[in-house]
């Protein structure tokens, strides 16, 4: 991957390299296959997936293309490394805590997340999402914390997976 | 997406970042670490995560479908070509640093 981005002359610190593979890899692999570049780079719209399936396009990359591929891998490698600095800042929490958060928000007791109960967690502070200027896509969130799986159901495991420093790991 | 849309020049009419703006990592990091919350917080790991992680962690994943979206209907090549730009032809996978 390396390579492909020397290519586009972007380049990037290791960890933020490694930031990336581990947010779209399959758990404890350490490479991207195609599946999880096509996650990487691919909206999660239906609509816009069929809209790209469906068109006549050309096998190799334009220069127009190229600048655009540039565009979209500075930003999903730049958003790694920003949620990197967040996880940093809720770091030092015990695991009774995260337990008693994660249990917070499974009401039903259903030993998963999906959109719903983000929903209600937000349903009477619908202000809490405004100073980050969000449109709220519990959608988005669900898929991001799942691992891009279909079926849509966060785990405890998928919860710690997210919130815990990522950087601490591949240092160890 | 309408087909005209579609055969537009492809960096003709959405503004985009400069290459200043999309390097402005370090700011955006210190933004974070300096950001306000509009509402008080009670200093609890539940507040801080609901008032502050989760919305951000939101945000960044809008951006992101946003930022995937504009590439998806305006690049002219598949996301196979894309990969295999990536991935030397014996490689199926990408890696390595």
């Amino acid at each position: 991957m390396q390579e492909g981005l020397n290519r586009l002359d972007l380049t990037f610190e290791k960890l933020d390299l490694q930031l990336v593979i581990d947010r779209y890899a399959v758990p404890g692999r350490e490479e991207l296959t195609f599946a999880d570049f096509e996650s990487m780079i691919m909206p999660k719209s239906p609509v816009f997936r069929m809209d790209m399936a469906t068109r006549k396009v050309r096998k190799e990359l334009s220069q127009e293309s190229k600048q655009l591929l540039k565009k979209l891998l500075r930003k999903l490698i730049d958003s790694e490394s920003e949620i990197e600095v967040l996880r940093e800042r809720v770091r030092n929490h015990t695991n009774e805590e995260q337990r008693g958060l994660y249990d917070l928000l499974d009401r039903r007791n259903r030993g998963f997340l999906t959109t719903q109960e983000w929903e209600m967690a937000y349903e009477i502070h619908r202000d809490w999402l405004l100073p980050c200027g969000i449109k709220p896509n519990f959608e988005l969130l669900v898929c991001r914390l799942a691992r891009d799986k279909a079926a849509a159901k966060v785990t405890f495991g998928h919860f710690l997976e997210e919130i815990r420093m990522k950087s601490l790991k591949f240092y160890a | 997406m309408t087909e005209s849309t579609r055969n537009e020049p492809l960096l003709s009419h959405r503004p985009y970042r400069t290459d200043g703006e999309w390097s402005s990592l370090r700011q955006s990091k210190a933004q974070i670490q300096n950001c306000d919350l509009a509402q008080p917080s009670d200093g609890s790991y539940n507040d801080l995560m609901l008032k502050e992680f989760f919305p951000q962690l939101l945000r960044f994943e809008n951006e992101l479908e946003e930022a995937r979206k504009d590439f998806s209907y305006r690049f002219d090549a598949t996301v196979k070509s894309v990969h295999a730009f990536f991935a030397s032809s014996t490689d199926k996978v990408l890696s390595r640093f």
